[in-house]
């Protein structure tokens, strides 16, 4: 019943069904999400400041300096 | 689109998003030698110059690369939600855009932190770096660009079925 084409993922799939996600592509978000998971852990890990308060203007130090010198 | 126009988009998208690549690369010279240098005044010129390069140069070709994507997106065969490498490379593109724009406040206190004449060098060696979102920002620029140039194959289920009503159906929308 599965037309061979929608079952590949490729580009000519015209069948009755969608094709399957290309496999490049499953492959591409896991590598993003477990380096996403390595990120957030290392961030953990290690500490530091970083992170998207660091950005809005809430978060107190643009640098260091404030908290080892000041 | 046509021919003309569209090999004129094409040409600027090219122009912008390979500049983008080269200007986060001078960018990163600079940020390393924030980190390597201990001379005062190599900081505070590399502060001001990152300062310099991002609001001049960098979020200018950010956002032209996005408008410029989307454009010859649109205006060709391979649309923005039909095939996967393009939803891909739109998407890394509006967040690094996204990460650059706000990046940029940051860099902006830094430059003007380091530009105080009241800013000793103890508190310039102890001022944060850039360079986790520049090295991550260039990884990203050359996955998108190496997507745009191979191109893998994929059609969105959007895609599929505008290319079906398109046969088929001959659909409006």
């Amino acid at each position: 019943m599965t037309h061979p084409a929608t079952s590949r993922g490729g580009d000519g799939g015209r069948g009755e069904t969608p094709p399957d996600m290309p496999g490049w592509v499953k492959v591409a978000a896991l590598v993003v999400l477990v380096m996403a998971v390595v990120l957030v852990v290392i961030m953990f890990v290690v500490g530091g400041d970083h992170g998207p308060r660091l950005h809005t203007g809430a978060a107190e130090p643009i640098g260091a300096f404030t908290s080892m010198v000041g | 689109m046509r021919s003309g126009p569209r090999k004129f988009v094409l040409s600027l998208h090219l122009i912008v998003s390979i500049g983008w690549i080269g200007a986060v690369a001078a960018y990163l010279a600079l940020d390393v030698s924030t980190i390597t240098s201990d001379d005062p005044g190599i900081l505070k010129a590399a502060y001001a110059g990152m300062d310099l390069i991002v609001q001049t140069v960098i979020v200018p070709l950010a956002v032209a690369t996005l408008v410029t994507g989307i454009v010859i997106s649109l205006g060709t065969r391979w649309g923005l939600f039909r095939h996967y490498w393009v939803v891909i490379s739109l998407l890394l593109t509006v967040v690094a855009t996204a990460v650059l724009v706000s990046e940029t406040r940051t860099v902006s206190a830094l430059a003007g932190i380091a530009a105080d004449p009241s800013t000793t060098p103890e508190e310039l060696y102890a001022l944060n770096s850039t360079l986790v979102h520049s090295v991550g920002g260039l990884l990203v620029l050359i996955a998108i660009l190496t997507l745009n140039v191979y191109k893998p194959r994929g059609m969105t289920p959007y895609g599929w079925r505008k290319q079906s009503g398109g046969v088929g159906q001959n659909t409006s929308g």
